[in-house]
């Protein structure tokens, strides 16, 4: 495997050997799962017969991708650092639907503002409390009054269904 | 037929009917622009208040509605990469890379003009083949249906200038990703992790955003801070002779794809714009630069898109077959008006029949007179520091996915 870890932050990768890595992996999960729903017999096919298969020839294509790597290929350099954009925005969205059922709208859209604000360093803590008290009356505004939407609005702690 | 539309053109033009044709498009254009709501949810949510109207009105704001919708959602794809229907989601490849170049007021425009173009010409098709078309659709069955996904799963492969087993691993992914909810044949949830919300797969709205919105999203904060100021200018509007020469053929050849995938019950407005698409991508003069910023990019799926939308209508009123739950629904209307949609519904109600598809043609001139002056608003939106947008972005996301859970589950 090409993977090496050069300057602090930096990870090298090959292209080739990533994406079929990423093919097979998934195509393991889903071949797995699949066999769990019962593959019955081609005559009388079972649920897990058609995903098997697909997720066959995702394998395939996974072996064949990494064979078929072209030696000299640019690797990939994957600068870990930053991933912090990508943590602060799927972890704010995680933490609103976590909390939505629990703390409210009123409630989790602040946190969803506030988290995904640290994706850049050092954000401007006035702004984006502007921002949270805006979007969270725009979010009123349109979803509850204009749409009609059931949304809990304050902390029912899972009351809501 | 000349009658036949001047009869149509007496009633699409008459004072109310154009009010509500009005009303239709630009409500369908503003649910459009929404990801998560769509002309289905809002037909629904309108069709208890049609019932005191004269059912040709309540068609012709219904049909507003759906095609209005089909127009709007290339908006947000253009200017922000996320499509608000379905049947734009092709248009974000091209679109927002124009629109990252500063030429978003063309892209729109062309949407507008390219969906124009096919309304024009959908019109002209239904009048003329709506009952051959017709007999057609009523001659596929399963096998062509089967075919037609070969052929569209082929043609994926065939137009990605990835090697082959990339290409064949990235259609069977999506068909994976396409395997989770219930299993038809057998009843069993299939990689739904025991939630119901996945019973029946994953929710295009979800899709949309994760695959487009929240990725564009993230994408734009790893670069640094300052290049993302100079995109979304609003450039020009109206395209230049060369950008017309070039979207023009494309526009063609959309509507031509457009109308024939409209006509089959359950092959949607989606596929069209993707066939579309791929179309241009191998029959076009410019399809290598597809995916740089290419302005056909834009055109033929928008004017499949539009096609589709317009003889979706004629399945659903010469057959009385529905092609979609949103087609389902206004064969509910029809009913509800006593309204016996069938071969016969043209020599029984001719004023409705013809009043509608001329009243088409109405809306789409609507269209682009509604959306044009808007244009300019829109991409002043985007010249907002990216701090807000994004976090606004993102508060529409989670409230748009929240809005479906609250819906199904």
């Amino acid at each position: 495997m090409e993977a090496t870890a050069g300057e602090d932050w930096v990870v090298q990768v090959s292209k080739a050997v990533l994406t079929g890595a990423i093919f097979i992996l998934v195509a393991l999960a889903t071949g797995i799962g699949a066999y769990g729903y019962g593959l019955g017999t081609p005559v009388n096919m079972g649920p897990g017969a058609f995903p098997f298969l697909v997720a066959g020839v995702v394998a395939l294509c996974g072996v064949l991708v990494i064979l078929q790597r072209e030696e000299g290929q640019e690797p990939i350099r994957i600068d870990l650092r930053q991933g912090r954009p990508l943590f602060f925005v799927m972890g704010a969205v995680l933490l609103f639907a976590l909390s939505l059922p629990w703390l409210g709208m009123l409630i989790s859209i602040p946190i969803l503002v506030f988290f995904s604000a640290f994706a850049r360093p050092k954000p401007n803590l006035l702004r984006v409390t502007l921002i949270a008290i805006l979007l969270t009356a725009m979010a009123w505004v349109i979803f509850v009054r204009l749409l009609s939407l059931p949304v809990p609005l304050t902390p029912t702690f899972g009351g809501w269904t | 037929m000349i009658e036949n539309l001047l009869l149509g053109a007496t009633v699409a033009f008459e004072p109310a009917n154009l009010l509500y044709a009005f009303i239709g498009c630009l409500l369908g254009s503003l649910i459009g622009i929404l990801p998560g709501l769509g002309p289905l949810a809002t037909i629904s949510m309108l069709l208890p208040f049609t019932f005191g109207l004269d059912p040709t009105a309540a068609l012709i704001m219904l049909a507003g509605i759906y095609y209005g919708a089909a127009y709007g959602g290339s908006t947000t794809a253009i200017l922000v990469n996320l499509p608000g229907e379905t049947s734009s989601a092709v248009t974000v490849i091209d679109g927002f890379k124009m629109a990252r170049s500063g030429r978003a007021g063309v892209a729109i425009f062309t949407a507008a003009v390219a969906s124009f173009i096919a309304g024009c010409i959908g019109t002209v098709m239904i009048a003329v083949f709506a009952v051959p078309l017709a007999a057609l659709a009523y001659a596929f069955g399963a096998a062509e249906y089967f075919s037609l996904m070969v052929l569209g799963l082929v043609g994926a492969v065939a137009l990605t200038s990835n090697r082959l087993p990339k290409a064949v691993a990235m259609i069977a992914l999506g068909i994976l990703a396409g395997l989770i909810g219930i299993d038809l044949n057998s009843g069993v949830p299939r990689f739904t992790f025991g939630r119901p919300e996945l019973w029946e797969g994953i929710d295009f709205v979800v899709l949309a955003v994760g695959l487009f919105a929240l990725t564009e999203i993230v994408a734009s904060l790893q670069e640094p801070e300052d290049s993302n100021r100079d995109i979304n200018q609003m450039g020009r509007v109206i395209p230049n002779r060369e950008e017309f020469r070039r979207l023009l053929p494309a526009s063609l050849r959309g509507t031509a794809i457009g109308s024939l995938l409209g006509i089959l019950p359950g092959a949607g407005l989606s596929l069209a714009s993707f066939f579309a698409y791929g179309l241009e991508r191998k029959a076009g003069k410019h399809g290598g630069e597809l995916g740089t910023g290419a302005i056909e990019g834009v055109a033929a799926p928008e004017a499949a898109n539009n096609a589709a939308a317009q003889t979706a209508f004629i399945p659903t009123l010469s057959l009385g077959l529905p092609g979609s739950p949103t087609m389902a629904l206004m064969l509910g209307a029809l009913v509800m008006f006593d309204i016996q949609p069938g071969p016969n519904v043209i020599t029984n109600n001719p004023d409705l029949f013809w009043g509608l598809i001329v009243s088409m043609w109405v809306g789409n001139l609507m269209l682009v007179i509604l959306n044009l002056p808007l244009v300019g608003l829109w991409v002043k939106l985007l010249s907002i520091p990216y701090q807000i947008l994004f976090t606004a972005g993102m508060m529409i996301s989670a409230a748009a996915i929240a809005r479906n859970e609250a819906e199904i589950g």
